[in-house]
């Protein structure tokens, strides 16, 4: 992976777009339209994201994804998952967003190939290994604008055997674009099938999506306890059900298409469990808004609940989960009942048998890359946890580092795409491919969407909410709070008492290592803000967020090493 | 207006042991910390308690390494501060000091050992220069590469983690008052007395009076040297440290390398840390380096350190790096610390720079020595802010 013992290798493109869920893919779309080069990183080996998480390429499932629920997204998908003039990297994790050094000035010698072809087969470039590092200008100074500056030694693009030991071997096309890494740039570090190396962008979208909300409770750590979303996951891209009588239980809406899902692929349901009362999800379901524009979702949900009653799966409502137990794996799971004050109580409980437990109580967004990053965020509960704050362009704190999908707030699928194509304008405009009254032009059908869009989301997660309180409640002294480091709830509260200077989650987090394990503080990060905030009397939001540092994921160390 | 005998400004590892060891003297403390305490510097080092040289002392010529070592009469102090400080302050450190090696891997590495070990004879540091065989009958996880290695038993780490926060919880004990997300702002000479200004984040602005004024601000010294109308040549660094995931007990030692950049070690939870002073890279702010932003650590430093730390010890080549970051440390012109009262502006003490984690609770103990009985239980004379009284001779108000 490198070219000398000084540079680690280095790749160029015109817009990274991390993630390629509906966000990522919309603005693709969008970019590639008014000619910008594109070039897609995820982790995953498809295209789709969450909500269209296919099955592998190898084998195909029949009766993919049937609710009519996808439509959407799945046209999008469709649109551009088979575009050659998109630079796809899968498999490939993209492990912290940095400034390219300000301090060093471009070498012109040190860039390869590259005329400016906007409109034919653009993509970025692959690591150069013969000359390593290239260097860019200062975040400060302006870009730089034409292909003087560039070495013609390769024009059209990259051919360079040189280059088959890391690229995937797949377009090689050349740098589209003016400004290439001019001020402003972004400096990704990824880690894919061939290595690690650092892939340059003039403009950076970040649209990596969001996760289940994890809740603390006894029993939550054993075998067996999973993520509602994920159970859907397996169902969804193997019509693989892993478990065979599951317990699912949490706030979201979700839970009831999942546990539709496993219906029909034959799995025993041994109840549905939410914690909002009957009433309360009744009224907001009735909500007018809900009712008018929603209705396609509405009826989806009622045909759901016939399905479940005909199957004799019980669907309780004003619950929660309190605990797992079983021996090695979950073999039962006890319900107790919530007041209307949202306190749990402990005397009305149930018990069921089951081997799977499935929580949903709303997700969080994949914030890591933006608070490393250093983009300003804040917190916002109910929509997600810690959002990035973003301008009318969805463009972060930090310049030309652009927002999409759920990390903005967690507003559903259909929304993302919206967001997607906002970005994408955004991106546009800030590239000089098109001026301000195009810009807003081009965005206006996408903004009047997301706000219909965005009304209907703030709805859902009104009616998604469980009681503010709960994951307080649900964890006791003796509960995990943190898995990477094993350490319990207890723990953290009196290292609080012993330290009355710590009031964020990083000091609590460097003092008893909560959050410092493999996970970052993905899984503990929420519930670890909530016990701070309650220990110090204030909000979770002031509580602060962990400092997230790259790699935002662990890497194997391999993946470093300089070959002798 | 609140009077304080010392103010101490700047709540890392020296500012919150000083505050400590002050209080535990007797004097009225107040700690004013920007931030939150151990979040920079002290918090974010590689936790390395090396009494040996480290090689960024040594490399640069023969007459220079001569200076530099005669900051070893301060680490032999500092071992035995580090012996008895989880009893001090009754809390658990994770001091582990099982000996610390300091490896060659070519001839011309063996020599600098042997430079290194005459120099630290000289001023009484003991050391032992270990053949192949004994090397490795000590320490089995390191790479045939390695051909001998300087050993000292007293080396190891301790965790950074811990270290602060409980010099911190001993001197809320015994009274001192900490401030923390509060600015110093400026700096004034009342007489015999100063006058601290103060900011806190929600705008509040304070004055305290205090006898004496502690400038334990780290790589930020210079700057609140500036508030007192003076020059303390001390410069910020970035550099950056890596963890690597939890492995099962295997390196006792603090590993270092006769001439490449590298600490390595593997802390109490099983993680191993690897550092050694290679360069992250500072924000920029307009045409200026900012220190007041998070510094990043560079990857192709990365890469080298990552490769050097699995070259000598293979079995860890095979875990997961977890995070890389970057940390601001102040280091002098001249590579010693910065220890005493600044002669040109009585009452005005200085504690900063240096190898501060391993000499940090030295430092801090003996400055408090100095500001309450006047005089330190060692001489601190080497490292006295007078040996740049040739600048602050044109600094000096009246
Ligand atoms: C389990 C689950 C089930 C859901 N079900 C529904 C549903 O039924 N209906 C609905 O409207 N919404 C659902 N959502 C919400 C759903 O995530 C969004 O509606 C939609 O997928 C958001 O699109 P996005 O583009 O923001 O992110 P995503 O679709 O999540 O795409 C983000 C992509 O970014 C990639 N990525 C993230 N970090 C990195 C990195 N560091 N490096 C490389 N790649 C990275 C991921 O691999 C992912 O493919 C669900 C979410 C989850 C987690
Ligand atoms: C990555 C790294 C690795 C290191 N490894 C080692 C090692 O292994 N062994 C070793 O001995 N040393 C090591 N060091 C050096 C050591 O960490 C430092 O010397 C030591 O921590 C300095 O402590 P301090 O209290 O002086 O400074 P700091 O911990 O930096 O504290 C200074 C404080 O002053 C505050 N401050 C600044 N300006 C103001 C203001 N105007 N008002 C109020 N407060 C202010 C800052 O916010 C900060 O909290 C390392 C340093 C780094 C960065």
């Amino acid at each position: 992976m490198v070219a000398n013992e000084q540079q680690a290798a280095v790749a160029t493109c015109e817009v990274a777009i991390i993630g390629a869920g509906p966000s990522g893919l919309a603005a693709a779309a969008l970019l590639r339209e008014h000619g910008a080069a594109v070039t897609i990183i995820d982790e995953q080996a498809r295209a789709g994201g969450q909500i269209l998480r296919q099955p592998p390429k190898s084998y195909s499932v029949a009766n993919w994804l049937p609710a009519k629920l996808y439509d959407g997204v799945k046209v999008a998908l469709r649109a551009v998952e088979e575009r050659q003039d998109i630079d796809w990297r899968f498999q490939s994790t993209v492990l912290g967003i940095m400034r390219p050094s300000p301090y060093r000035a471009l070498r012109a010698g040190a860039v390869r190939s590259n005329h400016i072809d906007n409109n034919t087969n653009v993509a970025g470039t692959e690591p150069d290994l013969a000359s390593g590092s290239q260097d860019t200008r200062g975040e400060g100074s302006a870009g730089y604008g034409s292909a003087g500056v560039r070495d013609s030694r390769n024009p059209g693009g990259i051919a360079g055997s040189e280059l088959a030991g890391v690229s995937d071997g797949r377009n090689l096309g050349s740098i589209a674009g003016s400004g290439l890494c001019g001020g402003g740039a972004h400096e990704l570090w990824i880690h894919g099938p061939n290595g690690l190396y650092l892939l340059r962008a003039n403009a950076v979208l970040l649209a990596p999506g969001c996760y289940e909300r994890p809740l603390a409770f006894p029993g939550w750590t054993l075998p067996g306890v999973m993520g509602t979303g994920a159970i859907q996951t397996f169902v969804k891209s193997q019509q693989f059900v892993p478990g065979n009588r599951f317990l699912l239980a949490g706030s979201h809406p979700l839970q009831l298409v999942v546990a539709d899902q496993l219906l029909s692929a034959g799995a025993q349901v041994a109840a549905v469990v939410f914690t909002q009362r009957k009433q309360q999800a009744w009224l907001l379901m009735r909500h007018p808004l809900v009712a008018l524009r929603h209705h396609r979702q509405l009826l989806e949900t009622s045909h759901i609940f016939r399905r479940l009653r005909r199957a004799g799966v019980p669907v309780i409502f004003g619950h929660t989960i309190v605990s797992a137990d079983g021996a090695a794996v979950v073999e039962r799971a006890t319900i107790a009942a919530i007041d209307a004050k949202g306190t749990i109580d402990r005397h009305k409980t149930k018990v069921f048998d089951c081997d799977r437990v499935g929580i949903c109580h709303g997700f969080l967004t994949s914030s890591e890359l933006a608070r490393q990053a250093g983009a300003e965020m804040h917190w916002k509960d109910h929509a997600g946890g810690w959002l990035a704050r973003h301008n009318e362009w969805l463009e972060s704190s930090v310049k030309n580092l652009f927002l999409a999908g759920e990390i903005t707030g967690v507003d559903g699928a259909d929304a993302a795409l919206e967001k997607g194509r906002i970005a994408a304008v955004g991106i546009l405009r800030s590239l000089g491919r098109v001026d301000d009254r195009q810009a807003h032009n081009l965005a206006a059908t996408a903004r009047n969407r997301l706000s219909h869009q965005q009304s209907f989301a703030a709805i859902l997660q009104e009616l998604a909410r469980p009681p503010a309180s709960l994951a307080l409640q649900t964890m006791s002294d003796d509960t995990i709070l943190c898995r990477c480091e094993s350490i319990k709830r207890g723990e953290l509260c009196q290292a609080l008492a012993d330290n009355k200077h710590i009031l964020s989650a990083d000091a609590a987090k460097l003092l008893t290592r909560v959050g410092m394990g493999l996970c970052q503080g993905r899984l503990c990060g929420d519930n670890v803000a909530r016990v701070i905030a309650e220990a110090r009397g204030v909000q979770p939001g002031k509580v602060g967020p962990f400092q997230a540092q790259a790699p935002v994921k662990p890497v194997p160390l391999a993946a470093f090493m300089r070959r002798p | 207006m609140t009077r304080f005998d010392v103010v101490v400004l700047g709540g890392g590892l020296v500012g919150c042991a000083a505050a400590y060891y002050l209080a535990r003297r007797g004097a009225s403390v107040r700690l004013i910390e920007q931030g939150d305490l151990n979040r920079e510097a002290s918090g974010r080092n590689a936790g390395s308690l090396h009494f040996q040289l480290e090689y960024r002392l040594i490399r640069y010529g023969d007459e220079r390494a001569a200076q530099f070592a005669q900051i070893i009469p301060l680490s032999r102090v500092a071992i035995e501060d580090w012996r008895g400080l989880e009893a001090e302050l009754q809390a658990d450190l994770e001091v582990g000091m099982h000996g610390g090696l300091i490896v060659a891997e070519s001839e011309s590495d063996v020599a600098l050992l042997e430079k290194r070990q005459a120099l630290q004879e000289k001023w009484g540091l003991g050391s032992s220069l270990l053949s192949a065989s004994e090397v490795r009958r000590i320490a089995p996880y390191l790479a045939d590469s390695v051909i001998a290695a300087g050993y000292f038993p007293h080396e190891g780490h301790a965790n950074p983690r811990l270290v602060t926060p409980a010099f911190a919880r001993r001197a809320a004990a015994l009274d001192a008052s900490i401030q923390t997300q509060t600015r110093v702002t400026a700096l004034l000479r009342d007489g015999a007395e100063w006058v601290v200004s103060t900011v806190d984040r929600a705008g509040c602005t304070q004055d305290v009076m205090a006898g004496a004024v502690l400038n334990a601000a780290g790589a930020w010294a210079g700057e609140i040297g500036a508030l007192a109308h003076l020059h303390l040549p001390i410069f910020a660094v970035p550099l950056s440290m890596n963890v690597i995931e939890r492995a099962a007990p295997l390196i006792p030692h603090l590993v270092q390398h006769a001439s490449q950049r590298l600490t390595l070690k593997q802390v109490a939870a099983g993680n191993v840390l690897v550092g050694g002073g290679w360069s992250g890279r500072f924000a920029r702010e307009g045409s200026a380096m900012s220190t007041q932003r998070r510094a990043e650590p560079v990857i192709e430093n990365v890469m080298a350190n990552l490769s050097l730390a699995a070259r000598l010890v293979p079995a860890i080549g095979g875990l997961h790096l977890l995070r890389s970051w970057a940390g601001i440390t102040g280091i002098t012109t001249d590579q010693m610390p910065l220890l005493g009262a600044v002669p040109e502006a009585p009452g005005f003490f200085v504690a900063a720079g240096g190898a501060a984690f391993t000499h940090g609770p030295t430092y801090a103990r003996l400055i408090s020595e100095l500001i309450v009985d006047g005089r330190p239980s060692m001489s601190i004379d080497l490292y006295s802010p007078a040996r740049f009284s040739h600048i602050n001779n044109f600094m000096a108000s009246v």
